[in-house]
Parts: structure tokens; sequence; C-alpha cells
């Protein structure tokens, strides 16, 4: 009995943690979306889709799920020279936003990456 | 019964008169002239003034290229970082829905004149794919740009180190007639509101002169 007890609590609180879990990306994501919109939606869209051969697209880009690592970096510093989205060349300077936090720049990554990309959560 | 009658009344006189014209913007000038015995009066309505401009293509645009021409006026930069982006996707709207007309313009002017040049603004308007087309990217010294914008098209466009791009300007796209007078500004950041424009390009464009 007391087995069965102690194994019914450890199932309730894993379930918990997984609830935790789930609401807190929740949140993450709800936050990356007020912060693109903020921050990015003025030249990527509000889709994500950018604007023709000046600004790249952030959703369905290729750019993106090959080079998270990046990502973070490029929100905060901005990004200067030519790259390469889906087979098109792009230059515009894209200008840095030194006021982004890192969480706040995690909240966008995840926003692009999972809503515009459809990363695993 | 009756009363039914009344309530009709208004519906065929909307029916009788089509929509409404759009409103004439800006100052007017009222004067009388004499006919022989009859007195009548006149309207002025205030007018875009005969510009010089340069266009992407290193031409000297002037208005008499859109003499009796509908067309819409903004103002923006290339390397601006807030609403221009926003405003152009908008305007690629208007261009998408009205751009094979040949009685109807787009006049992009930039604020930013000394970074703008003429091989920026036709690279500008490569990449947005409407080189060749009936939409203009124009350019002038800074103070006469900034005129033409504040004093005939009631735009703002003021040099702000503060702020992103080092410009504050406003968002307006602004509607001008065949007789160059100002008949709307919509903002040009808003999806809604350039639906608009576009509906009322086409009232403009039916509307008896």
């Amino acid at each position: 009995m007391k087995k069965s007890s102690f194994l019914i609590l450890i199932l309730i609180l894993l379930y918990a943690c997984n609830v935790d879990s789930n609401s807190s990306s929740t949140v993450q994501l709800a936050s990356g979306y007020e912060l693109y919109q903020k921050n990015c939606a003025n030249c990527h869209g509000d889709d994500g889709s950018g604007l023709k051969r000046l600004i790249p697209p952030l959703k369905n880009a290729d750019f993106i799920p090959a080079n998270p690592q990046t990502l973070k970096e490029i929100i905060v510093k901005g990004m200067q020279g030519s790259i390469l989205v889906n087979g098109i060349q792009y230059n515009s300077l894209m200008p840095a936003n030194p006021k982004i936090t890192d969480t706040e720049a995690e909240a966008i990554k995840q926003f692009v990456l999972i809503k515009f990309n459809k990363a695993a959560h | 019964m009756k009363k039914n009658k009344f309530i009709l009344i208004p519906f065929l006189f909307l029916l009788a008169c089509g929509s409404p014209s759009l409103p004439i913007l800006g100052n007017r000038d009222v004067f009388i002239r004499k006919e022989g015995d009859k007195e009548i009066v006149d309207t002025l309505y205030q007018t875009i003034p005969d510009f010089q401009l340069q266009d992407q293509y290193g031409q000297v645009f002037t208005a008499a290229q859109i003499q009796n021409k509908i067309y819409v006026a903004d103002f923006f930069f290339v390397t601006c970082p807030s609403i221009c982006p926003r405003m152009k996707r908008n305007l690629l709207k208007v261009n998408e829905a009205l751009g094979t007309d040949t009685n109807f313009f787009i006049l992009s002017h930039t604020i930013d004149p000394e970074h703008d040049s003429v091989s920026v603004l036709y690279d500008y308007a490569d990449k947005l794919g409407v080189n060749n087309s009936n939409w203009y990217f124009l350019r002038a010294d800074r103070n006469y740009t900034y005129q033409l914008a504040e004093k005939s098209y009631y735009a703002s466009a003021i040099v702000d180190s503060t702020e992103p791009g080092g410009f504050v300007h406003s968002g307006g796209l602004i509607l001008i007639d065949k007789k160059r007078r100002v008949r709307g500004i919509y903002d040009g950041t808003n999806a809604d509101e350039t639906d608009k424009l576009i509906n009322d390009i086409k009232r403009l464009k039916n509307e008896e002169e």
C-alpha cells in the first residue's frame, strides 16, 4: 500500500512538472509574440514574410533553423553585410536592438522558431 | 404608411446621388466674379504647386508628368528602421491594385537625400520590384522636400538624432486628384486604411471632374 502511494505521488509530481513546463513555454511564446510585434514586425512583417528582396523573411526561412545559435546575437546586435535566405541574397542593414535583454531575445527566438518555422517544442 | 414614405425619401435621394464625393482638403479662397448681371461665387482650392525633383533613374521629374493624373504621395527614407517598411508593404498593395493604370502614379519622396542617392533609390525600387512602373522614388535638396511635405502635403519630416534612423516623419499616404488637390490622408502603417485608400482612388477615378 505504501509502495503504491509513493508511486502515485511520483506520478502526480511528474504531471505537475509537465503542466508547469508547458505553461511556462506558453508564457514565453506570448511574450515572444509581443516582443516580436514591438521590435521586429515593422520590417519583417506581422506574419514574418519579409519585404520582397529588401528584407528577408523569418517565416519558412531556411536560414532560421540552420542557424539557431546565432539568432539571439542577431536580434540584439543587428546585422550588416549580405545573407542568403531561401536562395535570395539580402544586404540591407539590420539595426541593433541593444535594449533587448537576453531573456527577451530568447523569447523572440523561440517565437520565430516555433510559430514561423514549426520547430519542435 | 405615410411614415414609411418619409423613410423611403432619403433612401431614394441617396440612390439618386450615388456615394458622396471625397472631401477636398486644405485652405480655400472664395471670390465673386460677375458674368453680365449675374454674380458667380467661385472657390479656389489649395493645390500642390509646381515642383522639380530627381527620380530613381536620374531624370528630372516635374509636376507636368502628373498633370491630369491621380497619385499617392508619401515621405520615407531607405534606411528607416521603423514605419517605412510597413508603409512600403501597404503601398505595394496599392500598386498591385492600380499599378497597370497609366493614369495613376505613386510618388515616394526621400527625406534623407544625402544617403538616398539616385543609385540607392534605384536599387531600393529594384528590390521592391517596382522599377519601370508608375511608382517613382524622388529626391531633392532636403529643405526643398521638407517644405513640399509641410506646406503642400500636410506631412512632417524632422531630423532627430535620438530617433531610430535619425528622422521623425509622418506615415501618411496622401491622395491627390487630377487637379492637384489633396483628397485624403491615410495612415500608411494601417492595412484597413490602405484598403480604404484603394477604394477611394477608384471612387476618385469615377468622380466627374
